[in-house]
């Protein structure tokens, strides 16, 4: 602060600006006002270190290891085929991600080091496939310093669901329940082609149909996507609000937002939202919510 | 006489405020350089309907201390009245520094004031609780300690449509872990200890409803009850009818979120708010 009596001029950091000139408006007049925000600043600062960290870890360059972050109270491990369903699971909260899924299950090893590139005290295992859930399972003892407990989603509509309802701050136990009652609330419906003639519930089904696995069952064959993806829709006893359709590796954006222009002129109380799931094998996962 | 203070983040209505005798300092909502006081140059209506016409970031300030310092000087006209001011969260905004800065000129004990770590609905279920409080006779110190005691049994709960209001205002705390979703969720926020925290990801509004009247039935036996809605009729119709089936024994208090509370909302908020039995 420099001045006389009748003219000061004050330098202040204050995390209120507003309040600052409020205060110094009731003693007197301004004549010049200057306001700069240091935390932008800060940010600026912050960032240009990190982006020289990174350049030098590039460059392979760095000598000293740096010191681990220390473990965080509780964290999650997804399995997931496909880039999109690995970027949603990282959107929602996912701290590590394993490939696998359908024919290209992965190892206790594959899931063992995605538990520890969580760096938790306590990791939940999401192995979003009937077929990994032993697997899963088999994990925990493996974990040393780690409490690794494996929610058992069967398909990943319910890994999804069950992401959705976890809570940082809530416990293993409390996660635990919370993702439950989460996974009993979304019906997963997997579409895909018959590898084989075979009978399956009644269903003659030959080799290329389209079939329906909903919750782990054929519920519906047929010719064509759309008129199976129909047939599971009505089929519905509780009617969905929300349908989410994640498109597979093998078909086109505009294919299948064709789909949901039909799916959504037959079904207009039914809210559809198409992700881009990347999956192999389903051409179409959906998740009835 | 004791007379009640309160803030434009307890969105009370300016009818409701002048029926119940209660004194509601604006805080300003700004956009780009055109600036209003909150509930007196601008009501909710006409911020959401500007919200929807303009790239600009609404953002807002608190009172200064000179617009609570002329209050004061006119409610304390008479040497025997006192005030008790009830405030937004600190942790949310500086309006109670204001007040407290005001309150310094005036004797120790004739201004009581309280950060009821609460807002909107939350606030203003406080404010009608104190007014009981004032009517039934008690002191304008026991009426801001009840106020202080009360405000741990206050839920607030906001279903929002989007988190990137109080994302852009930096109000979201915790619920920052929501940010970034590539799926469409309707994050349900709550306010608690004074500052937002992350409760829910409910993938529609509808299934957010059924939380939040979950989550209201839950803090029974209720004292108060107070639904708000930022331009979003439809679902607080929805909200309305729910909680009206599931808790009887309250009216509720339905109102508007206000624009400054509305700029942290975003449009398509609804709240919810719930003050336990004494």
């Amino acid at each position: 602060m420099v001045g006389d009596p009748e003219l000061v001029r004050v330098h202040i950091h204050t995390g209120d600006p507003a309040g600052v000139i409020a205060a110094a408006s009731s003693r007197g007049r301004m004549s010049k006002l200057k306001v700069d925000d240091m935390s932008a600043q800060h940010h600026d600062v912050l960032e240009r270190a990190d982006a020289r960290e990174a350049e030098t870890e590039a460059a392979g360059t760095a000598t000293q290891e740096r010191p681990q972050a220390p473990p965080k109270p509780i964290g999650v491990t997804c399995v997931a085929p496909g880039d999109g369903f690995r970027e949603i699971m990282g959107s929602l909260g996912a701290d590590s991600i394993v490939s696998g899924g359908q024919t290209m299950n992965p190892s206790i090893e594959d899931l063992l080091n995605g538990v520890r590139a969580v760096n938790a005290e306590r990791v939940i295992l999401l192995p979003n496939n009937g077929n990994v859930i032993l697997t899963a399972e088999q994990v925990n003892p493996l974990a040393e310093g780690c409490e690794v407990r494996v929610v058992p989603t069967r398909n990943l509509p319910q890994g999804i669901s069950a992401l959705l309802a976890f809570d940082p701050s809530a416990s293993l136990d409390e996660n635990c329940e919370r993702m439950l009652a989460a996974i009993a609330t979304v019906r997963s419906v997997e579409v895909t082609h018959a590898v084989r003639d075979t009978s399956v519930n009644g269903h003659d089904i030959k080799l290329g149909d389209v079939i329906a696995v909903v919750d782990d069952e054929i519920t519906e064959v047929g010719s064509d996507y759309l008129a199976v993806i129909d047939a599971v829709l009505r089929a519905q006893t509780a009617k969905p609000e929300l349908v989410t359709v994640y498109r597979g590796q093998e078909v086109s954006a505009d294919d299948a937002e064709a789909l949901i222009g039909s799916l959504q002129t037959s079904h207009p109380d039914i809210e559809f939202e198409l992700q881009a799931g990347g999956q192999e094998h389903y051409p179409y996962v959906l998740s009835l919510e | 006489m004791i007379h009640l203070v309160t803030d434009s983040t307890s969105d009370i209505s300016p009818s409701d405020a002048e029926s119940l005798g209660v004194h509601v300092v604006p805080l300003i909502v700004r956009f780009g350089d055109e600036q209003y006081r909150d509930g007196v140059d601008i009501d909710a209506d006409q911020f959401y309907a500007k919200l929807a016409r303009t790239d600009v970031h609404p953002t807002t300030s608190q009172p200064s201390p000179d617009v609570f310092s002329t209050l004061y000087k006119t409610l304390l006209s008479d040497p025997r009245d006192q005030v008790v001011g009830l405030h937004i969260s600190t942790k949310l905004s500086g309006t109670l520094q204001s007040a407290m800065l005001a309150a310094k000129d005036f004797d120790p004990g004739r201004i009581h004031l309280v950060d009821t770590e609460s807002v909107s609905g939350g606030l203003q279920l406080l404010v009608r609780a104190a007014l009981e409080d004032i009517q039934a006779g008690d002191t304008a110190a026991a009426v801001a300690e009840k106020a202080t005691r009360r405000r741990s049994k206050v839920t607030i709960l906001v279903l929002l449509d989007t988190l990137t209001y109080l994302h852009r205002g930096g109000r979201i705390g915790r619920a920052q872990a929501f940010v970034g979703s590539l799926l469409n969720v309707k994050p349900l926020i709550a306010v608690r200890d004074g500052e937002v925290v992350p409760l829910a990801r409910p993938r529609s509004r509808s299934k957010g409803i059924e939380m939040m009247v979950e989550q209201v039935r839950a803090c029974a036996p209720l004292r108060g009850l107070a639904e708000f809605h930022a331009a979003a009729a439809e679902s607080m119709a929805d909200l309305e009818g729910r909680l009206g089936a599931a808790v009887s024994n309250v009216t509720a208090v339905l109102g508007r979120i206000g624009p400054v509370v509305g700029a942290y909302s975003g449009p398509g908020g609804l709240g919810v708010a719930c003050l336990g039995a004494d």
